[in-house]
């Protein structure tokens, strides 16, 4: 089932990569990208706080690990800890392939675990296989 | 395009479905996939646990890569065999993709509060079922990093 | 002492001796008549001048004709027994006959007694050999018409029989003297000995009795303890321990007496405190056993001043915790700096090619050959952090060992280069690959850096044959091609990280392959090493350990 517009939270403390991102979503049109540069911010994105008062809900959020002050995987945490929250997928996005980082992450419940390809094209690629996965197949929450 | 990850190990996939066609229908899918892989199927909730935890006549099955879902299936419907491997710390993270017909929201929020990875609404028409099935691999297969599986005995 | 009498210048003792009522004979040690009395010459029919200076029993021999007459033996044997004994020794009855002047000999009987004269030494410097001559009486009664008297004879055979007794049993004394004697040469030889051993042994040597109190204390315990064995005899061990041990060794004592339950005792080597002389406390190897005597139990400890080997082992330990520290440091370092690094070398990567399309028009030949440049540095700066990420990777990935079917790891290897084999042509033969215990990212890197070079380094067309031979203790695997070879004098740095030996529009790569299957190699304490001949081509070879499954041994 389609899902009209998409809302993606895409949380990556590496300014380049919310860029890229954004580049690479803008083509489908079908996504409303929001961006936020850490774990807190995401999190108070997510419970509208502060400045994020009017914050939408988003409909998926793509999560990376290594970001200072709250990491991906505190916030996954908390997330999933939420009953509110819990129903919105997380995609965690990270450069990291440990398996250490894998294992700890889809043990948080994380709905899905993407490596960030090291090349632009790669790059590319999977944000747009993510976007038509969950934009155009899966169901979410509206 | 370009795959990054070459799985040494054909993905186990275990197919929770009753219905033959769609049974057919999707192993068919998965045979011609790029990925090399193995489906497995369980018809209903108790072949479902049993074959998960090897028990019953499914003693030597491989532990699955990625479970499909029916949540429509006799025994234990689909959302309690979701609930069993989401509470169960051995089976908790094997990524478990909800294929069903029911696009009522009621079965989508529990279905996600239980920690179900994905929600798919079955498409009536053939060729989006296919779609849909070859959508499934190229991202659960080819551009998901599936949680590293404890060591296997050969 | 002996009172100084005064000299009487008159008082011949020579003529006094020889005028003394009685058979006397003086003899030197060896049987030398240095004087007789005027009787016994009388008696023995000869002359002093024939006797003096002879040989006692030259002068009398036995009766040749007498067969069993035993007189000469009877006196010699008198006479060794008073030089040796210091005693006088008397003899029974003894018919020695003597010869007359006319050379016939003549029956007597004697009584004789010996008695020694000491020298200032104590030794016997001369014999007074005494005589009663009894022949007349034993003559009366064989005269008397009847034998001698049963009862005379009996008493003349039985005393010849007790002297005969007498001897024999002398000489067994004599005998068991003499194995006593040499038993008891030999036991102080032995004791001696072991003192000896006790006194030189490097190691202390101690002993105590059921309390506690120090009985014995070697020469290397008083170097160990600083004490004289005299300050330390008699009083009890707890002097020589510092605490806990010098409060709680009575208990220790009291336990094993109590309950025989032995903490310390018949067990090797355990390590104790010592105190020396001077309050100093160090470390000591201590052996106990114990042993019981007719006076009860006593222990005895071995002991050794560990406090040299400590002190290594110490700094050895130090050391090694250095090592690893240092190590592991290295390695975190690696694996941080690496991971750290890829990011913005993406960053530099991506946007480098974003700028290239983004300004494709606007670029002439010159910038776009500088923007390849940057591309292309960013692109082989990934791969070199890519590769140094997996080598630093090869000990924190938290893989576990596993039996991994070499065959399957094969497969996979072969499927993902199919590409390269394909374009290449290559034909590749393999053995059976068998079972390893290994983690199994490890078989499969080894086997698809070697695999992949060899399909890289090929000239023609590359015919690649993976090998594997079982020996004694490990599996021996080998992978073969007939590509460009390495000459002798590179295959040294062959295995050193980032070497490479070719440019990289030569051959691509970062030249951490090989470096990889050695450091996945030395992990499993495996060797690696080629042999190779230039334009033939090479054959590299890894010995990984064989594992027993149960009690089957793993065939290929």
């Amino acid at each position: 089932m389609m899902n009209p517009l998409m809302r993606m939270l895409f949380v990556d403390d590496n300014p380049g990569d919310r860029d890229l991102a954004r580049e690479a979503l803008e083509q489908s049109g079908g996504v409303q990208f929001y961006t936020a540069c850490d774990g807190e911010e995401a999190m108070a994105f997510l419970r509208r706080c502060g400045a994020f008062e009017n914050a939408p809900s988003p409909h998926v959020i793509m999560l990376d690990l290594n970001m200072p002050r709250k990491g991906g995987l505190d916030v996954l945490r908390e997330i999933k800890a939420d009953d509110v929250l819990r129903i919105i997928p997380v995609i965690i996005f990270s450069s990291s392939t440990a398996a250490g980082d894998l294992h700890q992450a889809y043990h948080a419940s994380a709905n899905a675990y993407v490596v960030k390809p090291s090349t632009l094209d790669g790059f590319m690629s999977a944000m747009q296989q993510i976007e038509h996965f969950w934009q155009k197949v899966a169901t979410v929450i509206q | 395009m370009h795959t990054p990850y070459q799985h040494p190990q054909p993905i186990e996939i275990l197919l929770v479905e009753d219905n033959a066609g769609d049974i057919e229908l999707t192993q068919e899918a998965f045979h011609d996939a790029k990925i090399v892989n193995r489906t497995h199927v369980a018809r209903n909730g108790d072949e479902a646990l049993d074959f998960l935890y090897r028990r019953a006549g499914f003693r030597d099955v491989v532990r699955p890569d990625v479970i499909l879902l029916d949540l429509n299936i006799p025994r234990k419907s689909g959302q309690e065999v979701l609930a069993v491997i989401k509470q169960d710390a051995a089976l908790q993270d094997i990524p478990v993709v909800i294929l069903t017909s029911s696009a009522a929201e009621r079965d989508i929020v529990v279905s996600y509060k239980l920690h179900a990875n994905a929600y798919i609404v079955k498409p009536v028409d053939l060729a989006q079922f296919l779609k849909v099935v070859e959508t499934v691999e190229n991202f659960w297969l080819s551009v998901v990093k599936l949680p590293p599986n404890p060591p296997r005995g050969e | 002492m002996k009172a100084k009498l005064p000299a009487h210048p008159s008082l011949d003792f020579r003529v006094l001796f020889e005028s003394v009522p009685g058979l006397y004979l003086v003899l030197d040690s060896a049987f030398i008549i240095v004087a007789a009395s005027n009787e016994y010459l009388r008696a023995t029919m000869t002359r002093r001048e024939d006797v003096i200076g002879r040989d006692v029993f030259d002068i009398f021999p036995d009766n040749p004709d007498d067969a069993v007459t035993k007189g000469e033996h009877n006196v010699r044997a008198s006479f060794n027994r008073v030089l040796k004994d210091r005693l006088t020794d008397v003899l029974p009855l003894q018919k020695y006959d003597i010869k007359g002047p006319d050379g016939h000999y003549v029956e007597r009987y004697w009584s004789p007694t010996n008695s020694p004269v000491l020298d200032e030494k104590g030794d016997v410097a001369y014999i007074i050999h005494r005589v009663e001559d009894v022949t007349e009486f034993v003559k009366l009664k064989h005269q008397s018409g009847d034998k001698p008297s049963g009862q005379e004879y009996e008493i003349y055979s039985q005393s010849q029989k007790v002297a005969a007794t007498n001897e024999k049993l002398y000489r067994e004394l004599g005998e068991r003297e003499l194995l006593t004697e040499s038993h008891r040469k030999r036991e102080i030889l032995f004791q001696t000995h072991l003192r000896a051993v006790v006194d030189h042994a490097l190691d202390g040597l101690i002993s105590i009795d059921a309390r506690g109190n120090v009985e014995s204390f070697n020469p290397a315990c008083e170097c160990i303890f600083g004490y004289e064995a005299g300050e330390v005899i008699g009083k009890n061990i707890k002097m020589l321990m510092p605490e806990p041990y010098h409060t709680e060794h009575d208990g220790y004592l009291a336990h094993y007496h109590g309950t025989g339950e032995a903490r310390i005792i018949g067990t090797a080597g355990r390590e104790v405190r010592g105190r020396r002389k001077d309050g100093s406390i160090f470390p000591i190897d201590l052996s106990v056993s114990a042993f019981e005597l007719e006076d009860g139990k006593h222990f005895s400890g071995t002991l050794r001043d560990i406090t040299v080997r400590k002190k290594a082992e110490n700094e050895m330990e130090m050391l090694v915790q250095k090592l690893t520290e240092s190590n592991t440091e290295l390695e975190r370092f690696a694996y941080i700096c690496s991971h750290d690094l890829q990011e913005p070398l993406r960053m530099i990567s991506n946007f480098s090619q974003r700028l290239e399309s983004h300004l494709a028009g606007a670029l002439d030949d010159k910038a776009r050959h500088y923007m390849k440049y940057v591309t292309d540095g960013a692109a082989h700066a990934r791969q070199l952090i890519g590769d140094i990420l997996n080598y630093a990777r090869l000990d924190n990935d938290a893989e576990l060992l596993a039996d991994v079917d070499g065959q399957r790891v094969l497969d996979d290897v072969l499927q993902d280069l199919s590409v390269r084999i394909q374009e290449t042509g290559a034909h590749i033969s393999q053995d059976l690959l068998p079972v390893v215990h290994i983690q199994p990212t490890h078989l499969r890197q080894l086997l698809q850096n070697l695999i992949a070079n060899a399909l890289k380094f090929c000239a023609e067309k590359p015919r690649i044959h993976i090998g594997v031979t079982r020996e004694s203790d490990c599996w021996r695997f080998c992978v073969r091609d007939n590509g460009i070879g390495i000459a002798p004098e590179h295959q040294g740095k062959l295995f050193a990280i980032f070497q490479r030996l070719h440019n990289r529009d030569q051959y691509p790569g970062t030249g951490i392959g090989l470096a990889v299957c050695k450091k996945v190699t030395q992990k499993y304490s495996g060797k690696i090493w080629v042999e190779s001949v230039p334009g033939e081509g090479s054959t590299f070879f890894f010995t990984l350990p064989c594992r027993k499954i149960a009690d089957m041994e793993v065939a290929a």
